[in-house]
């Protein structure tokens, strides 16, 4: 690992942003709503293999955002990436949805028989799937479902606080989730296989992690929870778009064509019913929705740029991924009877975008600001000590204010006094150092300092630190951390850096 | 990869811009040393041994290699696919790290893009040879003709190897060439007044004069072409697995084969580079131009790349036996465990153990330790296409036409004759053109006279 990311081990994180955690809360609610909903659609599903096999899809999707998010940290970790810093927050908030997704792959355990062809007690003894007994069994399928899980979230949790976990994670989760591939889908038909399989399942599951981030991030700006965020964001997630719809459409080429081309009969038969059956136009349409339409919509660099146009962009992408998984499994579920899109699918898709809603939201209600990272460095050690201070401050209100129990009000108020006095101190250092180098703040810049004061002494003023002022005081800490993030405030401190370290 | 670190720049020793131009083309420009003429002879006389050997090949017939009825290909193809492989990874530090705005690529970009053109001139060869006839070489290419219903098998990835590799070439080429135009005018202009040697540059650098409209259009042309060349050097190393992978034959049939094949390719060239690339600094002096960071680099390459190819052999390996297809597993047991085995182990070994050494941070700054692997590797990713290439054959559907393959003399010498002409070439390069892209290695100085 290199030296630069041993340096920060706290992945830069912008929650809790001011606003956020309110409409968090909001959200939160709703998406209990959808979770609910979503099951009762399930319930009311066509049969017990629409209702099960969307589950499957369900558990696989959810799994996916989790992976996808922890594979894109991971490889942000790795290459020392800083382009991606202050998008990752919502990055943070994916792996929460691992649990939920353990939670539906495991209640699949009461609809085996309904999905798996091997659990099937008619199938018991067909000679073909009873060579496959070893591995596609119920207990050890479970076992194996229980394990990855586990793995899953016990690096993924540690990777979110250690970043030398990231070259271990990747190396697991190639291993884990290929097998994952094989089992979960795969074996829907368990007389089919395909080696690229693991790969195929990987390129779907990563588009669909990065439409998610782009229209997280679109979405954190454009509701102003993120401030400071380039456009050239915009451009890099374009291109990101852009190059792993390509890369699902080389792996899908290869899998497809090369069964196409040597058309032996066991690959080849469940590929027909899919190609020349009912299901062609959906066969069709998978391509254009994961391939042809992103990469129309997405080639001009103008493109890329727009917000408008990776919404749309995002939104196909993961209208294809769902209907990707969705041939993977229906086709062998139903034996090639033409597609029915009932109630199901509805519950299925809701339980997903429910899950989803919920551990994202969760953890952004209720993370903290970041720590002080060495990164943030300008080698002034008055400086330096002072920023550091001030971000234990603040991570310290915001300890208190989340485990708030009544009577803590004094020790809310003399920790919010002593932060708002250090950030007086701390402002008055840093116009000084610069006066003295003779490069003076800029007057807005002075002004926002000025401003930000201004709000917190007003705070101290009411003088109400119990649960009805509690909103305003995150947002206030918030604040801080935005102001700090800003690119007036990182300019500056790049200019400390580089123009001698006065001390 | 590289640090952003301001504290570590890309670039040792502080050099201005005027230090870059003279240490990068001193080499151009001055008589090669003792030791180079010694390696040219080597080269050389390696080179020859190869010239016999296609001499003796196509005036005798391709009875002198050891192929057999059963065994169709087996040392060809192996060279084939392993030169083409070595290619790769020139491509994908020129375009693709390029397109990654990854500046450490600066240094090594020139020298890599030259190893590919020269490593696919190297691949080219075998299947021409193997024509046996290669006067009609031609043929391989949809020409009208007066042969009547004589067509090529539009079909046949072969027939898409000649496009791929063809346009492969061209485009490489291309794309080190454009590269090279800035650097040629700066040769140019430090050549005596009047020589040949200017008077050559001057046509080669397409008077160049470094204006800002120059400049202009060189970085979109630079940019256009490393966004073709990206797909195209994934296309190439595709279409070669086809070459298997659309066959009917255990241990060749499998969707895997794409991206593995690709993956593999740029195990190698990285291995390649970095074998080049450590004996090069070390005595042309380049050590503060490559430097450590440079190989720590391309050595996490090599063990992201050879963990993804120990992926691809342990997912063939499950999915054999997971299929339960009794020929499939027949052809992976058969690997491990038949006449092949030494084969097979070689490459496990050399594939598989020798990358993870490679999580050593210190391992990864040794220059020496850096250049066994890397040997090792390139060693082991020849034996995977062996094995991938005879094992598969050489025991097929029908007991009785089982076989073993030998390889002949012939063979070998033919082997080591491109060995020959790719290190002949290589070193004329180092002398001749400057081997590290100076005007883009300026770019990326941080503590230049500006």
């Amino acid at each position: 690992m290199s030296h630069s990311s041993e340096a920060h081990e706290v992945m830069p994180d912008l929650s809790p942003i001011p606003g956020l955690r309110k409409l968090g809360r909001k959200l939160q609610k709703s998406a209990l709503g959808l979770v609910a909903l979503g099951l009762l659609c399930l319930f009311l599903g066509a049969s017990g293999k629409h209702i099960w096999g969307n589950v499957l899809i369900a558990g696989f999707n959810l799994t996916g955002v989790g992976l996808g998010a922890l594979f894109f940290l991971a490889v942000q970790v790795l290459t020392s990436a800083r382009w991606s810093d202050p998008i990752l927050a919502p990055l943070h908030a994916m792996p929460r949805v691992l649990p939920f997704a353990a939670i539906v792959m495991l209640s699949l355990w009461f609809g085996a028989t309904q999905v798996y062809p091997w659990a099937m007690p008619e199938y018991a003894n067909n000679h073909h799937i009873h060579g496959r007994h070893a591995w596609l069994n119920a207990p050890f399928f479970f076992l194996r479902v229980a394990l990855f899980f586990g793995l899953w979230i016990g690096i993924g949790q540690a990777l979110l606080k250690r970043h030398k976990l990231a070259a271990p994670f990747i190396a697991v989760f190639a291993a884990t989730f290929a097998l994952a591939s094989f089992d979960w889908i795969m074996s829907v038909e368990p007389l089919w296989y395909s080696t690229i399989f693991g790969i195929y399942g990987f390129a779907g599951m990563f588009v669909q992690g990065i439409a998610l981030l782009t229209l997280s991030a679109i979405a954190l700006r454009n509701f102003g929870l993120v401030r400071g965020v380039a456009h050239a964001r915009n451009h890099d997630l374009g291109k990101l778009l852009f190059a792993f719809s390509c890369f699902w459409a080389y792996i899908w080429l290869s899998q497809f064509m090369l069964i196409w081309y040597s058309n032996i009969p066991e690959e080849i038969g469940p590929m027909k019913a899919l190609v020349f059956g009912p299901w062609a136009p959906l066969f069709y349409l998978n391509v254009v929705l994961n391939f042809v339409a992103p990469f129309f919509l997405l080639i001009q660099k103008k493109a890329k740029q727009d917000e408008t146009v990776l919404i749309w962009a995002a939104v196909i992408l993961l209208a294809g991924h769902w209907l990707d998984i969705y041939l993977m499994v229906f086709p062998a579920l139903t034996k090639a009877a033409a597609p029915s899109f009932g109630l199901a699918e509805v519950g299925g898709i809701l339980l997903t975008l429910g899950c989803g809603h919920l551990a994202v939201w969760s953890r952004l209600t209720r993370s903290r600001p970041t720590t002080w990272d060495d990164r943030f460095a300008t080698g002034a050690s008055l400086i330096d000590d002072q920023h550091k201070a001030l971000h234990d401050q603040v991570t310290g209100l915001f300890d208190l204010i989340e485990g708030f129990r009544p009577g803590k009000e004094r020790e809310i108020a003399a920790a919010f006094k002593a932060f708002t006095a250090g950030l007086k101190e701390h402002i008055e250092t840093e116009e000084a150092t610069m006066a003295n180098i003779g490069e003076p703040l800029a007057k807005e810049h002075q002004r926002a300092h000025r401003e930000y004061l201004l709000s917190l002494e007003r705070l101290i003023g009411r003088g109400d630190y119990g649960p009805n002022s509690h909103e305003d005081l995150l947002n206030a800490l918030g604040e801080f951390r935005l102001h700090f993030d800003t690119q007036e405030e990182q300019a500056l401190l790049d200019h400390l850096r580089t123009s001698g370290h006065p001390h | 990869m590289h640090e952003a670190h301001p504290a570590s720049p890309l670039i040792e020793g502080n050099k201005t811009y005027r230090q870059v131009t003279d240490e990068v083309f001193r080499p151009t420009e001055s008589k090669p040393p003792r030791a180079w003429f010694i390696a040219i002879a080597i080269t050389l006389s390696m080179l020859s041994l190869g010239g016999w050997a296609i001499f003796n090949t196509l005036t005798k017939g391709i009875g002198t290699w050891g192929l057999n009825k059963t065994v169709g290909w087996a040392f060809d193809i192996t060279n084939f696919v392993f030169w083409v492989g070595i290619g790769h990874a020139g491509t994908l530090i020129s375009a693709i790290l390029f397109l990654f705005r990854q500046h450490w690529r600066t240094s090594i970009n020139r020298a890599a893009e030259a190893m590919t053109i020269f490593a696919v001139m190297c691949a080219g060869l075998f299947p021409i040879i193997h024509m046996g006839r290669p006067w009609v070489g031609h043929w391989a290419l949809p020409l009208p003709n007066t042969r009547g219903p004589l067509w090529v098998n539009f079909r046949s990835p072969l027939l898409w190897d000649v496009f791929a590799i063809s346009t492969y070439f061209i485009v490489s080429a291309v794309f080190w060439y454009i590269g090279l135009v800035p650097d040629l005018a700066t040769q140019r202009d430090r050549a005596p007044e009047g020589s040949t040697k200017k008077r050559i540059l001057s046509i080669l650098s397409l008077g160049w004069n470094g204006s800002n409209r120059r400049w202009t259009r060189y970085e979109t042309v630079y940019g256009l072409l490393a966004g073709l060349a990206t797909p195209l050097v994934v296309s190439v190393h595709t279409i070669v697995s086809w070459d298997f992978a659309t066959s009917v034959i255990p241990g060749w049939h499998a969707t895997l084969f794409p991206p593995y094949f690709v993956a593999g390719a740029v195990f190698s060239g990285f291995a390649m580079v970095l074998s080049l690339m450590i004996v090069a600094r070390k005595v042309m002096d380049f050590e503060e131009y490559i430097t450590k960071a440079h190989l720590e680099a391309m050595a996490k390459v090599l063990l992201l790349t050879g963990m993804i190819v120990s992926f691809a052999y342990a997912t063939e390996f499950f999915i054999a036996w997971y299929s339960g297809n009794p020929y499939e597993r027949y052809v992976f047991l058969n690997r491990a465990t038949g006449p092949f085995k030494w084969a097979f182990w070689a490459m496990f070994t050399c594939n598989v153990v020798t990358p993870h050494f490679l999580w050593s941070k210190k391992v990864r700054t040794t220059p020496w330790i850096l250049f066994i692997l890397s040997i090792f590797v390139n060693i082991g990713m020849w034996f995977e296409r062996f094995v991938i290439i005879v094992t598969s054959l050489h025991r097929d559907y029908l007991p009785s036409s089982w076989t073993n393959y030998t390889p002949t003399f012939n063979e070998a010498a033919t082997f080591i004759g491109t060995f020959g002409l790719f290190l002949t070439l290589f070193l004329l390069f180092c002398r001749v053109l400057p081997m590290i892209a100076a005007s883009e290695v300026k770019g990326v100085l941080k503590n230049g006279d500006h």
